[in-house]
């Protein structure tokens, strides 16, 4: 219900298409609330693969088998590439 | 070899049942055809994206469910009864009736039941026209009809789960289960998870994002609290289910180790995982029956909620506290004693605020005119037996307690003991208080009370018995026994099943009473038994909109406010043009192709799989196509059905609460005497 111009998440294309303006953010909360549900599963995910690190029955381990610093790189300059945009699109409000 | 009496008995069972499901396909289908029904089915329901036709069909489909469930159960009983030294059922039929049992129950009756009950009513609680995502709302309804089909599929092709519920790992595994039965098991569960996920998520955004003015966080209703909480909870622990189950379908199709007895595999995670979904369920489930019981005690009462905010911070404490007692369902699985008195101590505090809840039935019904109707009995049998399901709870919680109870029927009779006279009475409760507002005639009085008096009696004979069986020490899922001690309870047990039937026979026969004396029955002005809330403020059963105009919110009970002031049965000064969304096929096209990926699967057909693949993305890739999504009701015809509603109005004679259940009562409430209590 909050009639704040421009000060929630979401593209916030202002009072004059109020209208358009309401029905994108209930499209976008869902969304954001889909994210916290894909989240979980992520994390559990996560904390399956800590849990078993260790349980390979003697074939080779993560150490062995993955190139982690290129994949580091790689994900770092992903993250960057987002954390940017991000800015960028806050700028833009 | 001959066969011997035991196969030849257990075979007819089976064929009998899987027959059923044939005959009653076949019936179904030649029964639309005959009254040519097809057409209205299709465009009316089948593609609907009315929240409250959703509903509808969420609820016929718990119903037919809940035929199976309760048949399998009675089934069970039977067999202990006749168990001694032996019965009629072979072990392994036995396992694949108590994992359908379960697996029905809790997510093709319980889940679809209080989804569907949380959409006729949720929306019009809130004073909106639909839900946030009414495609999607659809989407969900057919991915559960899609896991319920794979589930009876499981009886008529191949074999079931003899896992549980549960499906707990290793017995799950190819190692001991190489058929197809836990494979129909993870998909139609699997099917059914991603529609509640959806559904969550769906509830969630209505109830934060459509509110009708004036309508803030507090004025909600308490039905409307609990579907929150409920949605939240769907949200947040359906996807540990997701997990659980696709680590556990890796396992069966790929050959990995997540659970399995040897290459470094952990069974134990795979309990850990599951009731971290697992104990939500749990308040899942519970949570609607309690805002329907706070909603059917305050309305029958003719009193005011009593207790209203410390019954939504209850609420929202069982909600939070529901994510932090998961270890006791595993107390006996190996962790540290510390850990397992902390989760005792969670446990435990759980029973606080629902204490809190029950205390504020009390004291809402304490000096009120209380009216003994249908959804009452349901209530009070609920507020008596619950209190001894979550005080067996309290026990269980005791971890020293559970490493004796543990794995008995001790635990069998606790969990039927908060789900029946909990979710079952609650859901039943809602469904008879809310159904004249669905279809616009009320339910037939007498066949309802004898159906909520035999479940009470059924319940009690049938679980009480296995409180005792539990502490004499009778493991669950057994089929037979050699101590004829145990004998006795059994036979009581089994009598209490039949009353059970009985009761859902009477269900039956209410529905088809009422649907033949539906004339004399109506209630077209709405509001049947004096509501409090927006949902009785407008016809029934409700126009597509739900609102002519969207209502303005003043108070908590909006509509009781409206009647005492002569603000209710207004005309608005202007209608306008409402614009509601058209019907879509998408539902439909997930429904089937989901359940064909499901089946081919289940039976490793992989061209199938790739078929049902290909059309799911296809549908989903076509709707985002399709760009006139809504249609637009002119504001004239607005106009015209809320005239006709409002003639319905003038004509009925309002009624006091002493005719309520007469046909006299066309759904307008006479004003009670002056300075009765409210």
């Amino acid at each position: 219900m909050s009639l704040g111009v421009s000060r929630r998440p979401g593209i916030n294309i202002g009072p004059e298409h109020r209208e358009a303006d309401e029905r994108a953010e209930e499209l976008i909360l869902g969304f954001w609330v889909f994210l916290m549900s894909d989240a979980i599963i992520f994390g559990v995910m996560f904390a399956t693969y800590g849990i078993m690190l260790r349980s390979t029955a003697g074939a080779p381990g993560p150490h062995q088998i993955f190139d982690i610093r290129n994949a580091f790189i790689e994900t770092v300059a992903l993250l960057t590439s987002s954390f940017t945009y991000g800015l960028s699109s806050v700028a833009l409000k | 070899m001959h066969p011997t009496l035991d196969v030849i008995v257990n075979r007819t069972i089976a064929t009998g049942a899987a027959s059923l499901v044939i005959i009653g396909a076949v019936v179904g289908v030649s029964l639309i055809t005959y009254y040519g029904g097809w057409r209205v089915l299709w465009s009316e329901w089948l593609t609907s994206v009315d929240h409250k036709r959703i509903g509808i069909m969420y609820i016929v489909l718990a119903f037919v469910m809940l035929t199976r469930g309760l048949i399998e159960g009675a089934l069970m009983r039977t067999q202990q009864s006749f168990g001694l030294n032996g019965g009629f059922l072979s072990w392994d039929h036995f396992g694949q009736l108590f994992s359908t049992h379960g697996t029905i129950m809790v997510f093709f009756m319980a889940m679809p039941f209080l989804t569907g009950l949380i959409n006729v009513v949720m929306p019009l609680q809130i004073g909106a026209r639909d839900v946030s995502f009414p495609v999607m709302n659809s989407v969900s309804l057919w991915l559960t009809a899609a896991g319920a089909a794979i589930v009876m599929i499981s009886l008529v092709i191949g074999e079931f789960s003899t896992g549980g519920w549960t499906g707990y790992p290793p017995y799950t595994e190819n190692q001991f289960q190489p058929g197809v039965g836990p494979d129909y098991w993870i998909w139609a569960v699997q099917l059914t998870g991603l529609g509640a996920m959806m559904t969550g998520i769906n509830f969630a955004v209505t109830i934060y994002k459509k509110r009708a003015p004036g309508m803030h966080l507090f004025r909600m209703p308490l039905f409307t609290w609990t579907a929150l909480c409920t949605s939240i909870l769907m949200i947040y622990a359906m996807p540990a289910l997701t997990v659980d189950l696709a680590l556990l379908a890796l396992d069966r199709y790929l050959g990995y180790h997540f659970f399995t007895n040897d290459a470094g595999g952990n069974m134990m995670n795979y309990a850990n995982i599951f009731w971290i979904f697992g104990h939500p369920e749990v308040y899942i489930m519970i949570l609607p029956a309690f805002g329907v019981f706070s909603e059917v005690v305050s309305t029958f009462s003719g009193k005011v909620l009593y207790g209203y905010t410390s019954l939504v911070l209850a609420t929202m404490s069982i909600a939070f506290l529901s994510f932090t007692v998961w270890v006791h369902h595993f107390f006996t699985m190996g962790q540290s004693a510390p850990i397992n008195v902390v989760f005792g101590i969670s446990t435990m505090l759980i029973g606080i605020p629902t204490g809190v809840k029950i205390y504020d039935w009390l004291w809402t019904m304490f000096r009120g005119r209380i009216r003994f109707t249908v959804p009452l009995v349901y209530s009070l049998g609920f507020m008596m037996l619950f209190v001894l399901g979550g005080l067996t709870g309290v026990i269980l919680a005791n971890p020293t307690i559970d490493y004796q109870a543990q794995n008995t029927l001790f635990l069998v009779a606790h969990f039927h003991n908060v789900l029946i006279p909990g979710l079952l009475f609650g859901m039943l409760a809602g469904y008879h208080y809310w159904f004249p507002k669905a279809f616009g005639f009320r339910l037939d009085e007498r066949w309802g009370m004898a159906a909520a008096l035999l479940f009470t009696v059924g319940f009690i004979l049938a679980f009480f018995p296995l409180y005792a069986l539990g502490l004499l020490g009778f493991p669950r899922r057994t089929l037979s026994y050699t101590d004829p001690v145990y004998l006795p309870y059994m036979l009581v047990a089994g009598a209490g099943a039949a009353f059970i039937l009985a009761a859902f026979a009477a269900l039956v026969i209410q529905l088809y009473v009422s649907v033949l004396e539906r004339e004399q029955n109506r209630v077209p002005a709405g509001d049947p038994w004096d509501g409090r809330i927006l949902e009785w403020s407008v016809s029934a059963p409700p126009p597509e909109y739900n609102f002519a105009v969207l209502p303005r919110v003043t108070a908590l009970d909006d509509f009781l406010v409206a009647k005492e002031t002569g603000r209710a049965y207004r005309m608005p000064e202007k209608f306008e043009d409402i614009e509601v969304p058209k019907n879509s096929a998408l539902g439909m096209a997930l429904c089937v192709t989901g359940a064909l990926m499901a089946f081919a699967l289940v039976w490793h057909i992989w061209w199938l799989l790739v078929v049902g693949g290909v059309g799911a993305f296809s549908a989903i890739v076509g709707r985002g196509f399709v760009r006139a999504a809504t249609r637009i009701i002119p504001a004239s015809e607005v106009e015209r059905d809320y005239m006709r509603w409002l003639g319905e109005v003038a004509a009925a004679q309002p009624v006091s609460r002493a005719e309520e259940t007469e046909p006299a009562n066309r759904g307008l409430a006479a004003r009670p005497l002056a300075g009765a209590a409210e």
